[in-house]
């Protein structure tokens, strides 16, 4: 794995960097993190706009950590498979981040009207709009939301949000949201 | 009664020491993480508890097993686990969706995990209680060991 990685050309690892969204970070990083995640979940929320972001500038955009975000949606919210779709469908075209922002942001409004289209179509352009409409009723995109899913069912994942990290073989499922033992906990993985 | 108090005492015992296992044989980071999110204490005393607990535990474990200074280790675990299922029982009710923290990572808490947890608390009571309480003239101690 690690040989083919090294062959792999620079320059698409540096698109993934600069690209962002459900895959963050060089996959060569030392320490790997999959984010199980729900739009709808109100602890997810919390995360993404406090933990998450603290991270993803300590670690993530310093190629220390390479982020993969799983989006998933629990039984009894109603639009996060919705949610997760639209999310997925704005990854192919470079949005993942600002449409996450955005659902995050508004999920009080729409996780009740369930208006998960016009929230978005608020703050996005209508170009952006039609092409994430177009990608959202794509095989494709549902195959991702599908995997994700499975991935979550195969952990055995019951909540959200739930961060796996993984280094050298080791896994530490962690359900803390808060940064504190976290960062030193990374910072300790990234010495060794 | 006498091989009811041991067989209570050294499953007490084994399950203490497991706990402690789990927690020594990994970063205390990792358990520290797991008291964190229970959101009762700060910072500083998440690091004092997340560094001593895992060895009180394991002599507590040493101790119910060897039958030495039963009466306090016994209301020791006790106390101890009273305070775990409340601590947990509080996390479920409030919707928290955390790890139970009880032995290492990826256990959520969950009626199950209550349930266990509120057995082996159960136990702890009843052994306190006949460590305490004298059985036929002689100390609960004697009888136990």
């Amino acid at each position: 794995m690690h040989r083919f990685l090294r062959s792999v050309p620079v320059f698409f690892l540096a698109a993934l960097v600069l690209f962002g969204g459900k895959y963050e970070g060089v996959p060569s990083a030392a320490v790997k993190i999959d984010l199980y995640s729900d739009f709808q979940c109100p602890h997810c929320r919390t995360f993404h706009q406090g933990t998450l972001q603290m991270l993803k500038a300590d670690y993530v955009k310093t190629n220390k950590v390479y982020l993969t975000n799983h989006d998933i949606a629990l039984p009894m919210h109603t639009y996060a498979r919705t949610a997760a779709l639209y999310a997925l469908a704005a990854q192919q075209i470079g949005k993942y981040d600002e449409v996450a922002d955005i659902l995050f942001a508004r999920q009080d409004d729409w996780s009740v009207s369930g208006k998960v289209d016009a929230t978005l179509a608020e703050k996005l352009s209508p170009a952006d709009m039609s092409k994430i409409r177009a990608l959202t009723a794509d095989k494709k995109t549902t195959a991702m939301f599908d995997a994700d899913m499975a991935d979550a069912l195969k952990r055995q994942l019951g909540q959200t949000p739930t961060i796996v990290i993984q280094h050298k073989l080791k896994t530490y499922p962690v359900t803390d949201l808060d940064y504190t033992f976290m960062k030193r906990f990374l910072a300790q993985l990234l010495s060794k | 009664m006498r091989w009811f108090l041991l067989t209570l005492r050294v499953l007490l015992g084994a399950v203490f020491l497991y706990a402690a296992y789990t927690k020594l044989s990994q970063s205390w980071l990792l358990f520290a993480m797991s008291i964190n999110a229970y959101k009762v204490l700060p910072a500083w005393a998440v690091e004092v508890v997340a560094r001593t607990l895992p060895w009180f535990e394991l002599l507590l474990g040493l101790s119910l097993i060897a039958g030495i200074w039963l009466r306090y280790s016994s209301a020791l675990a006790a106390s101890i686990l009273t305070v775990f299922f409340i601590l947990m029982l509080r996390s479920y009710g409030l919707g928290m969706e955390i790890d139970c923290g009880c032995f290492g990572l990826g256990e959520p808490i969950s009626p199950k995990t209550l349930i266990r947890d509120g057995a082996l608390l159960v136990g702890a009571f009843a052994l306190a209680w006949f460590s305490w309480i004298p059985l036929s003239r002689r100390s609960a101690d004697r009888v136990a060991a």
